[in-house]
């Protein structure tokens, strides 16, 4: 990771950017050292929170580490920080599954969010579920 | 995929357009996974090359349409990019730092 960044350093000429797209996850929504992602059961005009994907935040936390050290070594600048809420869309509860085996393999739900999951989409078998990721968008330039 | 959405808002995409200086630029979209991202932005760069240790993905990526003329993609680690000093205008880690 921190050899990650030393290396788009390199091949990115002075004055260049480098941007820096992941999640974050503020110590407001709980305990923070479970990062989670927000599932939501979209059932016509209703938008339900059903579950929540957690995962050690340790990943995040030495990213931010290794960005900061950057700065902080006058390598780069941090022109912008913001954040934003980033959506995935599963038309059913299958393909959120193979999706999240996929993608979020380190994120784990309890089995009582499973359960009021999978509840939720046998009792409206069209409904929508949307997992909610907050992003950090993170622009610096080369020195 | 079918059923699947993401980031269908664009939120990623309006943000990027509006903070980060694409304009005419090289970019090296490093974990590029199967090329989303990179995808998205072709209309506004001069060429983008995209590595990820995924092959898979990487195949992915080569298989959307309308990149060949502005991208392409290979197999590395990002720990040891195969490029020169300087040969980028920009660096985006999509997810993967």
């Amino acid at each position: 990771m921190g050899h990650a960044l030393f290396e788009a350093c390199r091949v990115v000429k002075p004055g260049g950017c480098v941007v820096d797209i992941r999640p974050y996850f503020p110590a407001s929504q709980g305990n923070r050292r479970r990062a989670r992602q927000q599932v939501f059961c979209l059932v016509e005009d209703e938008v339900n929170l059903v579950a929540t994907l957690a995962r050690d935040y340790v990943d995040f936390h030495f990213a931010d580490r290794v960005v900061a050290e950057a700065v902080g070594n006058r390598k780069l600048d941090l022109n912008l920080h913001t954040n934003f809420v980033f959506r995935y869309y599963f038309d059913n509860l299958d393909l959120f599954d193979g999706c999240r085996a996929r993608w979020w393999d380190k994120a784990r739900i309890s089995v009582a969010d499973r359960r009021r999951l999978e509840r939720t989409m046998i009792r409206h078998p069209s409904a929508t579920i949307r997992v909610d990721t907050p992003v950090q968008l993170r622009v610096l330039t080369k020195v | 995929m079918r059923g699947v959405r993401v980031d269908p808002e664009r939120r990623e995409t309006r943000l990027l357009r509006r903070h980060v200086p694409f304009a005419g630029a090289r970019v090296l979209d490093i974990g590029c996974g199967d090329g989303r991202l990179s995808s998205r932005i072709r209309g506004w760069i001069e060429s983008i090359v995209g590595v990820d240790m995924a092959g898979e993905d990487v195949r992915r990526a080569h298989a959307r349409k309308r990149m060949e003329d502005v991208a392409r993609f290979a197999v590395a680690d990002a720990s040891f990019l195969p490029f020169q000093d300087r040969s980028f205008d920009l660096a985006l880690f999509s997810w993967s730092l």
